[in-house]
């Protein structure tokens, strides 16, 4: 359905469901802006900036009139426009009282984030161990995300079998049959991820709490 | 996609941030994307699908060969040919370029002629006077210094020779495969042999196709045969191809070669290029010692096979089977390489290929082979010490049955000694009793005789007595007469 009709539409009614999806849909457009406009990534849907963003898209639904354009051009100069008036305010909030801020933004992340980052450069350093480098991670990530799910719970078994484990550390390789035979699966499942599984099982093995979050 | 339309926000973490990219990870996976201020690992981030980096990997192209048919020329007509009186048989060489060589019955070259524009561009003088598998070797040489092949790419070189003769001989094709044997620059390509008669040479020469693919596509579009390249790349036009003609196929070792050295040129992983290096260095190696082994096994057998011994026939043959499973099983190892190649070629074309998937593979592949083959060798084990076994216990059945014989002769001889005694014994006895009877019979003549000599005896005196009584009559008579007389 063409974009500025359905924007129409729901300008009806802002508070319905189907306003309220069509802006959850469209959150990587207004995240792409903020973050094209700031020239930085946005941390979390929590930052302050998100929701400037939020709330402009809501905006230019209300706003929006199709003899001024499409309504894509027209969002995201309303999402730039607040987004520039949102640093501005922070620019003179950061002159007055630079310390607030600070915590404000960072408030719960930052001492995890230091805590998190150390963790990382651990990863890292065991990693290099394995001969892999972080960059390889990704051609070995596996793209679907059932393969994706097999392999970290393969690595997660894996991280609890201390002869596995020692294998690998000894030999720097998985201990690919082993770990066939014992998980009943077969070697296709390991091979296209194996930096992937390793990486996994150094994370699990080491105790990479923060991490392992995000597997 | 019009603007506004990206997929997802994905959340993760920047896991490490490169001079141009960093790696996050996000909803389980690693991913690369673009700087962007600030960026801090351990950062929680947002981004999507427009914020992914990708990796600009090294192109590099490689030679690709002209169709042949384009560049095709109008041929000059057979009834041109030289020295024809001189000419019994024919040879046309296709690599592209294409050529054909006239030989006199000693296979020497006695003039050539080039058959498309790419062989005019080479300098052939040199081929009059030369041998057949000599100016076929020269013809390769000098195609490949001219750029129309390269040996040490990662494409397949097809060399395609069709032989043209009145008479069945094979001369030329045995030339050829000895020369595929022997020379170094045969060694690195394949080699398409085919025949064709002259009829066929011609209508091919009319019809600008290759002879070789011509002959052997006789109901196939023409169109298939416009390159030997493209034909023989073609797997299931190659198998058509060898039920007319044969292929010498490239050296192994050279194969290995030959992909091992194109590896360098691959924009991949040092250590994955090591270890690719690694596993065809050593399966070139099992490749040759398998190969040995089947060599020496056969000799072995056939000296087995002379000796006439039984056991060590079976011996032989167990090895010689055993050399040859192990050779079959590292024909596997040529798929693979196969495969690596084909990879390697997707990959320089950009495709995607998961190299070190299939590296591991041909490890396990590997292992997988080596631990069949021990089963394999123990069952063979197994098998030939159960044989020995068989061979033992029929052996010690033999000299079971052989000592039973001996012992059953020995019961007969000490039978027969005991028959003989006891006839013997019988005989004396018989002797005896015979004696003893003609010993009764003696004492009962004996007997008689004395009966008799007594009966004689009481004959005599009774006679005797007669005579006496009857002389005492006499007397009394006598007497009574003389009483009587006296009276």
């Amino acid at each position: 359905m063409d974009a500025n009709r359905l924007v129409i539409d729901l300008q009806k009614n802002t508070h319905s469901d189907a306003c309220k999806n069509f802006i959850l849909e469209h959150k990587p457009f207004i995240l792409s802006t903020i973050s094209a406009r700031l020239n930085r990534y946005i941390r979390s849907e929590n930052e302050e900036v998100f929701s400037i963003g939020l709330s402009a898209f809501l905006e230019s639904i209300e706003k929006f009139d199709p003899d001024k354009g499409q309504f894509y051009s027209f969002a995201k100069l309303v999402i730039d426009r607040r987004v520039i008036n949102y640093i501005r305010g922070n620019e003179k909030h950061i002159h007055e009282d630079i310390d607030t801020i600070q915590i404000k933004d960072n408030s719960v992340s930052l001492e995890e984030q230091f805590l998190l980052k150390e963790e990382l450069k651990s990863f890292e350093k065991k990693l290099e161990f394995f001969g892999i480098t972080v960059d390889e991670l990704v051609e070995s990530s596996p793209l679907h995300y059932d393969t994706r799910e097999r392999a970290i719970t393969i690595g997660e078994k894996t991280s609890h079998e201390k002869d596995l484990v020692d294998h690998l550390y000894r030999s720097k390789r998985l201990p690919v049959t082993k770990m066939c035979q014992r998980f009943m699966i077969t070697r296709k499942v390991i091979y296209g991820s194996k930096n992937f599984i390793i990486s996994v099982i150094v994370v699990f093995h080491e105790k990479l709490d923060l991490i392992k979050r995000w597997f | 996609m019009t603007e506004g339309e990206v997929s997802v926000v994905k959340n993760g973490i920047i896991v490490k941030v490169y001079d141009d990219y960093s790696v996050v990870l996000a909803e389980k996976q690693y991913y690369r994307i673009k700087n962007k201020d600030g960026m801090d690992q351990g950062q929680p981030i947002l981004f999507t699908e427009i914020d992914l980096y990708e990796k600009v990997t090294q192109r590099r192209g490689y030679k690709r060969y002209i169709a042949l048919a384009a560049s095709m020329i109008l041929m000059i007509s057979t009834g041109l040919f030289m020295n024809s009186d001189d000419v019994s048989s024919y040879v046309v060489i296709d690599i592209n370029p294409s050529i054909q060589l006239m030989l006199d019955s000693d296979e020497i070259v006695v003039d050539y002629e080039a058959l498309n524009e790419d062989a005019d561009n080479l300098d052939l003088q040199a081929l009059e006077g030369m041998g057949v598998d000599e100016a076929v070797e020269f013809i390769t040489l000098s195609a490949s210094q001219a750029g129309y092949l390269d040996l040490e790419d990662l494409e397949d070189d097809y060399i395609l020779i069709t032989t043209v003769s009145d008479d069945d001989e094979k001369d030329v094709e045995e030339l050829i495969a000895q020369l595929k044997e022997s020379s170094d620059i045969m060694k690195g390509v394949n080699v398409a042999i085919n025949t064709a008669s002259e009829e066929e040479m011609n209508q091919a020469k009319d019809e600008k196709v290759v002879l070789g693919l011509y002959v052997a596509s006789e109901n196939r579009d023409k169109d298939d045969i416009t390159s030997v390249k493209a034909y023989f790349s073609d797997e299931s036009l190659a198998e058509a191809f060898e039920e007319y003609g044969t292929i010498l196929e490239e050296d192994y070792g050279h194969i290995i070669d030959r992909i091992n050295n194109n590896l360098e040129n691959l924009v991949m992983d040092e250590d994955l290029k090591q270890e690719i290096k690694d596993v065809f260095i050593a399966s070139k190696e099992e490749f040759f010692e398998a190969k040995e082994a089947v060599t020496e096994a056969k000799e072995a057998y056939k000296a087995a096979l002379a000796s006439g011994d039984e056991a060590a026939i079976a011996d032989a043959k167990l090895k010689l089977d055993e050399a040859e499973a192990y050779k079959e099983s590292l024909e596997a190892y040529k798929d693979s390489v196969e495969e690596v190649k084909d990879l390697l070629l997707d990959q320089l074309d950009d495709k995607t290929g998961d190299l070190e998937d299939l590296l591991e593979q041909i490890e396990a592949d590997k292992e997988e082979r080596e631990a069949e083959r021990e089963a394999d060798k123990e069952e063979r084990e197994a098998d030939k010490e159960e044989r020995e076994a068989e061979r033992e216990a029929d052996k010690e059945e033999r000299e079971a049955e052989r000592d039973a014989d001996e012992e059953e002769r020995e019961v007969d001889k000490e039978e027969r000694e005991a028959e003989r005694d006891a006839d013997e014994e019988e005989r004396e006895v018989d002797k005896e009793e015979r004696e003893a009877e003609r010993e009764a019979d003696k004492e009962e003549r004996d007997a008689d005789k004395e009966e008799r000599e007594a009966e004689r005896e009481a004959d005599k005196e009774e006679r005797e007595a007669e005579k006496q009584q009857r002389g005492q009559e006499k007397e009394d008579n006598d007497d009574e007469e003389e009483s009587s007389d006296d009276e």
